[in-house]
């Protein structure tokens, strides 16, 4: 069975992570959690887990770290024309490089990526591929014949579904721990050869790629917060709680439930 | 000519206070470009209920049966209305259902799509602008849209405010058909088994006065269990910010922030709480932040109304004997 994991490289001082490795760029912790669920089946069946990724060379420390977790191949979107895509332009990109590169039963991501958090990719991949989006996935159980059962959740339940494939998955948790990952495993993924993939490697239309074929735009960011002159509260710890208890019983309008 | 502003309804359900409180706001901007509000709604019919949203500032109700509450069904029968109706703006509440169907629609039609926004405006030429809060700085971005056909945006609920508008309308309720042939074409999910999620923490979260938040600063046991110890003193309630969670120190579902829950209680104490943006955005509305951290660079103490510069520990010893 193929399967495809999406990952995206997200900045390392976003994440607070166990293992703390020193790099720039890091895999998303959702993605994370969705390619070790693709590896735990793995484990248990057949499969060939290709890692897919987008981004410009800062990124490379993180797509190493896929081999080095358990990738079997790691291919690399990284052209100058598909920087500064929007989710509309990102799902045309990854959707063309799957459909002429890469064989899939089954496509894995994370529910949203921590430094966009849109959470818009994963269906609108599934889109373009014209296949099944399996949104608030917890658990791969089990592949039975041409199908996945799946515990999920949505709203308020918790679901077994079972769904025929192909299907692109989304998980709806995160990890910060690496799996099977050791140095030893790094510096054998450093000699792993990461399959790097432009624009011209593709029969694609540049026009819709990037900002050029993104249909939203940043027009401006401002604070998001108003700084306040706040009261500093000195004294000893105890004067400290003391006034803090004041301020919860004066103004959380629950005083009556107190002592 | 601007083109109609759409309300999508969440799934099955029509008249959720979410959707009311997107209405109002469509309703504002229709009337500041003069175009109509449409409420999208595909389900079961109920006159009574799709009679009420234009108590809320519809315009016109757009109505299909369908009995199905999958993602992939819904996105193709709003994909052949909008085909049909060629809306200007589609806003969707943020929910785990509408948000698959805003995001395969975007892909389908190319259309912009904003996520979480927290307001929607319109600039000088009568574009519209959508704010979100966005990461690393403490900063709202404003977004619009470029060569599109179609906008879209989702909403999280409690953003706008539930008004019910007073003036008079015609009730308009419009049935669309569709041939069920043309909308499918995906095998169907079996669903094996359901059981409802135990979710007793939202609502007493949304309704807390006072709570107390754990930050990854607090990466210690015994901290922790002091934390829980002193709440039921002070009859609060435990929040965490996301790295907070990822430690193990607070469950998922008390996550506040970007990617959790919003609040606004009457106090927030910030317990080795950083003061990250992605945290900010949850607690923003809160009305009295006191904030206790031993790191005097924390930049949670720019926005608190009273800084606490010690040891969370210490602190916490002294809030414990308070209460006997």
């Amino acid at each position: 069975m193929n399967i495809i994991a999406c990952i995206k490289s997200v900045r390392t001082e976003l994440i607070n992570f166990e293992t703390l490795i020193g790099d720039n760029y890091s895999i998303n912790p959702y993605d994370l959690f969705a390619f070790q669920s693709a590896l735990d089946l793995k484990a248990q069946i057949d499969c060939n887990v290709t890692c897919l990724s987008m981004g410009s060379v800062g990124i490379k420390d993180s797509l190493i770290k896929c081999y080095a977790i358990g990738a079997d191949n790691v291919v690399w979107l990284n052209d100058p024309a598909f920087a500064g895509s929007d989710t509309v332009a990102t799902t045309f990109i990854l959707a063309n490089a799957i459909n002429q590169k890469l064989d899939y039963d089954l496509i894995v991501c994370g529910e949203m990526a921590i430094d966009g958090e849109t959470g818009q990719v994963p269906a609108g991949l599934a889109e373009r591929l014209h296949i099944r989006y399996i949104a608030g996935v917890k658990n791969i159980l089990e592949v039975v014949n041409n199908s996945v059962i799946l515990q999920t959740s949505c709203e308020k339940y918790d679901n077994i579904i079972k769904v025929k494939l192909p299907a692109v998955l989304s998980f709806s948790d995160f990890t910060t721990y690496y799996k099977n990952f050791s140095l030893l495993t790094l510096k054998k993924a450093q000699r792993k050869n990461i399959k790097i993939c432009t624009s011209k490697d593709l029969d694609i239309d540049v026009c819709r790629c990037g900002i050029n074929g993104s249909k939203t735009r940043v027009l401006r960011t401002e604070s998001n917060f108003i700084k306040k002159d706040g009261e500093r509260i000195n004294g000893n710890s105890y004067e400290k709680a003391k006034l803090i208890k004041e301020l919860v019983i004066g103004k959380s309008g629950v005083n009556s439930a107190y002592e | 000519m601007n083109k109609n502003i759409w309300v999508i309804c969440d799934g099955m359900i029509f008249d959720s206070k979410h959707i009311l409180q997107l209405l109002n706001k469509a309703n504002i901007l229709a009337k500041q470009i003069n175009v109509d509000v449409f409420v999208i709604s595909i389900g079961k019919y109920d006159e009574y209920t799709l009679k009420r949203l234009f108590q809320f500032g519809a315009t016109n109700v757009l109505f299909c049966e369908n009995d199905n509450c999958d993602e992939a069904i819904h996105s193709n029968i709003l994909g052949n209305m909008i085909q049909e109706k060629k809306p200007g703006l589609l806003i969707f509440p943020a929910t785990q259902f509408s948000k698959v169907v805003a995001a395969t629609l975007s892909s389908r039609f190319e259309a912009g799509l904003t996520a979480d926004c927290i307001d929607i405006e319109l600039d000088t030429e009568g574009i519209f602008i959508f704010s979100r809060a966005a990461l690393n700085n403490s900063v709202i971005a404003r977004i619009k849209c470029a060569n599109f056909k179609i906008q879209m945006c989702t909403v999280k609920e409690n953003v706008f405010p539930l008004l019910e508008c007073t003036t008079e309308k015609n009730v308009c309720i419009e049935k669309f058909n569709y041939s069920i042939g043309e909308i499918f074409e995906f095998p169907k999910i079996d669903i094996l088994k359901k059981s409802l999620i135990q979710k007793e923490n939202t609502v007493s979260l949304n309704l807390a006065k006072v709570v107390f938040a754990v930050g990854r600063g607090v990466n210690n046991g015994e901290t922790i269990k002091l934390i829980r110890k002193v709440a039921k003193k002070y009859k609060a309630e435990i929040i965490g910010t996301r790295g907070a969670v990822e430690e193990g120190l607070v469950e998922r579902s008390r996550q506040v922030g970007q990617s959790g829950i919003s609040i606004c209680p009457n106090v927030y104490i910030g317990f080795g709480i950083s003061g990250a943006s992605q945290h900010m955005v949850g607690i923003k509305n809160s009305k009295i932040i006191i904030a206790i951290n031993s790191d005097e660079n924390a930049p949670i103490f720019n926005y608190a109304d009273y800084s606490v510069l010690d040891d969370v520990k210490s602190v916490l010893k002294e809030l414990d004997s308070l209460i006997s």
